[in-house]
């Protein structure tokens, strides 16, 4: 990255070859702001961005699932209500790490299906379905690339996150209380207009705390997009920590794991105390000028 | 008759694979002898054989971690900065950080201090939970210490309650029927996490004993079918979670027995 860093590497390569030479701080400040700036290292720092717009992708996504699956549940056709219900109440009862590894391979598995059925391979005569194995002909196998795993991580956190969104929305819509939607009705709203211009607006207010809850848990959450195969941040924490020898590397050092995953513990720590600093200060805003302000202890 | 003498088969060689009795290769495997066919018989056993162990980690954990959760929230309740500061940054950090990456020091840790045993899954990840339970569960049990009605005190000192006799009378009994809902979400959240503790967060497995979700993943990959593997141990996860509610319902009704409208 900078001029001098050939230089300074091979400097404190031989001096750590050496015991007789040593470092100063000067050389040593310089050498790890080179090996900071290495392509490697600007990759770690690329898939902290990559988190960030996941994270970014992931909220909407989740919000219009909350959506759907808190109205779907009050809605008056008994089919769409009870699979919403067991939409809401799905992630109490099923750990999400088992959705996060099932819903990107079942979409996979999903195209597969459509490419063999469809596309590719209709005279080959072994079936898709063969006893416990799936067995897609050979043009119909997809590898999924980095983009592709992002994408459908994306969904996979959406579905979860959509069914924490609709519980916290199921309960903000029924915590707003029955009088002021009466009202509205008495003011001769129709029941669009009362929900969009009174019951909406007011459950946002009971549904913050829950939201402020949900969004802790969704940063804490994305660690686990190691396990989907994605090159996240722990994927290069655990490359870049790894000794590096003399022999092959231009920055040697030991194993430094443990650093590099104290480092990641320390930006997850900063990112949730600057999320609770932001809901702190919209919660205030939100209950500015309501009459009851101890509304919500926050339970989901 | 073929298929109950298939289970019967799975049950023998499998029921406790996941502690590491029982047949060694697991279904499926060819490299190592004696591997038999997978059938679902063979992943409904296993799975659930790993079930144990999720169980297991589970309860170590809550009940080991409701002690120090109850040290952390009295502390944290102190008005001594000396006191309560130790334990508001304890709490915080565990509360602050993804639990994965907390399994990843955790090892990192065991491994840099030559600690035998706490560098395999079972004992280290066990460590790991117990401390992030503890932080959780502190939380929850300060939120409730600190709800706790001043009148009721106020009874207990116009009787002449000594602190010790208050608080074990008093203020214990009902910071626990306050934080009881939330503890059980804690439960049952705790017991989620179990899961990610085979998945390749830093501790190895040794000789294939996994949990549930690593079983599932192994036949979801040998097969390349997610379709009856994971719905398998989706399955066993309700029905588990299911006899949890249902077991700190019976604690909460008890706890609360003494109100009329509160059960």
């Amino acid at each position: 990255m900078f001029e001098y860093c050939p230089a300074i590497a091979e400097q404190v390569k031989i001096a750590l070859g050496d015991e007789s030479l040593s470092i100063s701080l000067q050389d040593r400040l310089q050498w790890f702001s080179c090996y900071f700036t290495t392509k490697k290292h600007l990759s770690i720092f690329r898939a902290a961005g990559v988190v960030m717009l996941i994270l970014a992708f992931t909220v909407p996504v989740s919000l219009f699932l909350g959506f759907l699956g808190a109205l779907g549940k009050a809605s008056r056709w008994p089919v769409i209500s009870q699979i919403c219900t067991l939409y809401v109440i799905m992630v109490r009862g099923i750990p999400d790490i088992i959705f996060f590894l099932f819903v990107p391979l079942a979409i996979e598995i999903g195209i597969e299906l459509f490419l063999h059925k469809v596309v590719y391979c209709r005279d080959v005569v072994e079936p898709f379905f063969n006893g416990v194995n799936l067995q897609p002909c050979g043009e119909a196998a997809i590898i999924p690339t980095q983009f592709n795993r992002i994408v459908l991580a994306i969904v996979a956190y959406g579905i979860v996150f959509g069914s924490f969104a609709a519980n916290i929305i199921d309960g903000g819509l029924k915590a707003v209380p029955f009088g002021q939607r009466e009202t509205g009705a008495a003011f001769g709203l129709s029941r669009f207009q009362v929900f969009r211009d009174i019951h909406l607006p007011q459950m946002w207010r009971f549904a913050l705390p829950g939201f402020s809850n949900l969004w802790l848990i969704l940063i804490k959450a994305t660690p686990l997009l190691f396990l989907l195969g994605i090159q996240d941040i722990i994927y290069y924490a655990d490359l870049l920590g790894k000794m590096a020898t003399r022999r092959y590397s231009t920055y040697p050092h030991g194993d430094w794991k443990l650093w590099y995953f104290i480092a990641l513990g320390v930006f997850y720590l900063l990112l949730t105390m600057a999320s609770q600093r932001v809901f702190a200060h919209l919660e205030k805003r939100f209950n500015k000028g309501m009459s009851i302000n101890n509304a919500s202890s926050g339970r989901v | 008759m073929e298929f109950v003498n298939e289970c019967i088969t799975a049950l023998d060689s499998y029921a406790l694979r996941s502690f590491g009795i029982g047949e060694r290769g697991l279904p499926g495997s060819t490299n190592t002898k004696g591997g038999s066919p997978i059938n679902l018989c063979n992943i409904t056993v296993l799975i659930g054989s790993g079930m144990l162990r999720n169980i297991l980690f589970g309860a170590i954990a809550l009940s080991t971690g409701f002690f120090l959760a109850l040290g952390l929230a009295l502390l944290k309740a102190r008005d001594e900065w000396f006191l309560n500061l130790p334990a508001r940054a304890f709490i915080y950090t565990f509360r602050g950080t993804p639990l994965l990456i907390q399994f990843f020091i955790g090892y990192l840790i065991f491994a840099s201090l030559g600690a035998g045993v706490f560098r395999t899954a079972a004992y280290g990840a066990s460590v790991v939970l117990f401390f992030n339970t503890a932080c959780y569960s502190a939380e929850i049990l300060y939120g409730a210490y600190r709800a706790v009605p001043n009148n009721d005190l106020d009874a207990a000192r116009a009787f002449a309650l000594s602190p010790f006799d208050r608080f074990r009378d008093v203020t214990f009994p009902t910071m626990m029927r306050l934080a009881w809902p939330a503890y059980t979400n804690e439960a049952i959240f705790l017991f989620h996490a179990t899961t990610i503790v085979f998945l390749g967060a830093g501790f190895p497995v040794r000789r294939q004993s996994g949990d549930a979700l690593y079983y599932a993943q192994y036949f979801a990959e040998r097969t390349f079918n997610p379709f009856i593997a994971y719905p398998i141990v989706a399955l066993y996860f309700v029905a588990v979670t299911a006899v949890l509610i249902l077991m700190m319902r019976m604690v909460q009704v008890s706890l609360n027995r003494h109100l009329r409208n509160e059960r």
